[in-house]
């Protein structure tokens, strides 16, 4: 099917360049490993609720900022979008991938990225106005963008629980797994026996001189956000995540441990331009981090495995 | 079934990498991924180009130990694996 073409009644009048009627003058910068990341384009409303969802990341827009990512917010006329019916309906995109340049569709939902130079630009285009639901739709674009940022950086964006657990500094275990692996759950256990969370949804490893490092990135899934760690933490394991009666520890082989961390890579794994760099840096990290199946009970000791792994 | 005249690639979505002793394997029209062993990463990267599993057959038979003279059965049936797991595509026939 043509890309767009279940969204937009015109899927050929995508827009071909990252160009639009703004929905106002206001602009945000958000700061954290891969940006700064800045938004232009906002109206007030849209500003005051960026700001207070991705605080503490929120900077001050008045100092001038180099963005390293720039993303536009446009408005799009409701009259160009092919009427939906989303009860009981899964919410994905369609995705175009090019050399210098990657295309998402969804619903209310249109964003061109583009490679220019040092600066990763976006353009963004939905016809929600209100906060909370422009919210969405732009935080839909804003983890492309991570991924994309975590990519150049040699790391990777992953679904998954970022565990903290306890030292000086604390050390980070990143556990993935496929929807429903039990990302959510662990991050809940793991809190209720005193360990702290990065994110139960989605976090960034990066490299280090010294290995890895798990970097908050200001995205939570189930649970309220905000109790982020303030920099990069040592990365001291990743896991990938089993639930089962028998809970135990388990080194996994290094292609293994890639393949489940590839397999938990969101829109970089699929770009066929981009993967290879991807493997490459799952590759390294394996390399340098400890990888092990984690397999655990609902009422079990999920924690000390998670504490066992940093060790 | 794949017979050792059957031309093959590729798709162009799969991409991998050598993890040793394995070979990862991401298959992005899912994604799915997958990991292979030795062997079965270099029968992957024999087949970059596009070959026959003939070929491919051959090369083994030159860097591999048949002495129990399974390994054309075996190659066989795994490329056919490989194809019903959307790695391989058949060509040009």
């Amino acid at each position: 099917m043509t890309f767009a073409a279940t969204y937009l009644r015109e899927p050929d009048l995508f827009p071909a360049r990252i160009a639009g009627e703004p929905w106002g003058p206001q602009s945000l910068v958000v700061d954290f490993a891969g940006g700064p990341y800045v938004f232009h384009g906002l109206d007030e409303a849209q500003a005051d609720a960026l700001r207070r969802r991705y605080a503490p990341f929120s900077r001050p827009t008045g100092a001038r900022v180099e963005a390293t990512v720039r993303c536009d917010a446009f408005r799009l006329a409701p009259e160009e979008l092919r009427p939906a019916d989303l009860r009981g309906v899964e919410l994905t995109f369609d995705r175009d991938y090019a050399p210098a340049a990657v295309r998402m569709a969804g619903h209310d939902l249109l964003a061109r990225l583009e490679w220019r130079s040092e600066v990763l630009s976006a353009g963004f285009w939905t016809s929600t106005p209100a906060p909370a639901s422009f919210h969405g739709a732009l935080e839909n674009v804003f983890r492309a963008l991570v991924a994309y940022r975590a990519l150049a950086l040699g790391g990777a964006l992953l679904h998954s629980a970022g565990v903290l657990v306890d030292g000086s500094p604390p050390l980070g275990v990143v556990a993935c797994g496929p929807s429903g692996a039990g990302k959510s759950t662990l991050s809940r256990l793991a809190q209720r026996h005193g360990l702290g969370l990065a994110s139960d949804d989605l976090n960034m490893v990066l490299p280090a001189e010294r290995g890895a490092v798990l970097a908050p990135v200001p995205f939570a899934g189930d649970r309220e956000p905000g109790g982020w760690p303030e920099r990069p933490l040592p990365l001291a394991a990743v896991c990938r995540l089993a639930q089962g009666t028998d809970e135990r520890l388990e080194p996994l082989p290094r292609a293994v441990a890639a393949a489940s961390l590839a397999a938990c890579s969101p829109t970089v794994n699929a770009d066929p331009f981009r993967a290879d760099r991807l493997l490459a840096n799952l590759d390294r990290l394996v390399h340098s981090t400890p990888a092990y199946r984690l397999t655990f009970a609902l009422d079990g000791g999920a924690a000390d495995l998670l504490r066992r792994a940093t060790r | 079934m794949i017979a050792p005249d059957t031309p093959l690639r590729r798709k162009s979505d799969v991409r991998f990498r050598h993890i040793p002793p394995e070979t990862l394997v991401i298959r992005q029209a899912g994604p799915e991924v997958l990991v292979l062993n030795g062997v079965g990463g270099r029968i992957l990267e024999l087949l970059d180009a596009g070959t026959t599993a003939g070929a491919v057959i051959d090369a083994l038979h030159g860097e591999f130990d048949d002495s129990d003279g399974s390994l054309e059965r075996e190659a066989l049936a795994f490329l056919d694996q490989l194809l019903d797991a959307g790695v391989l595509e058949v060509h040009g026939g």
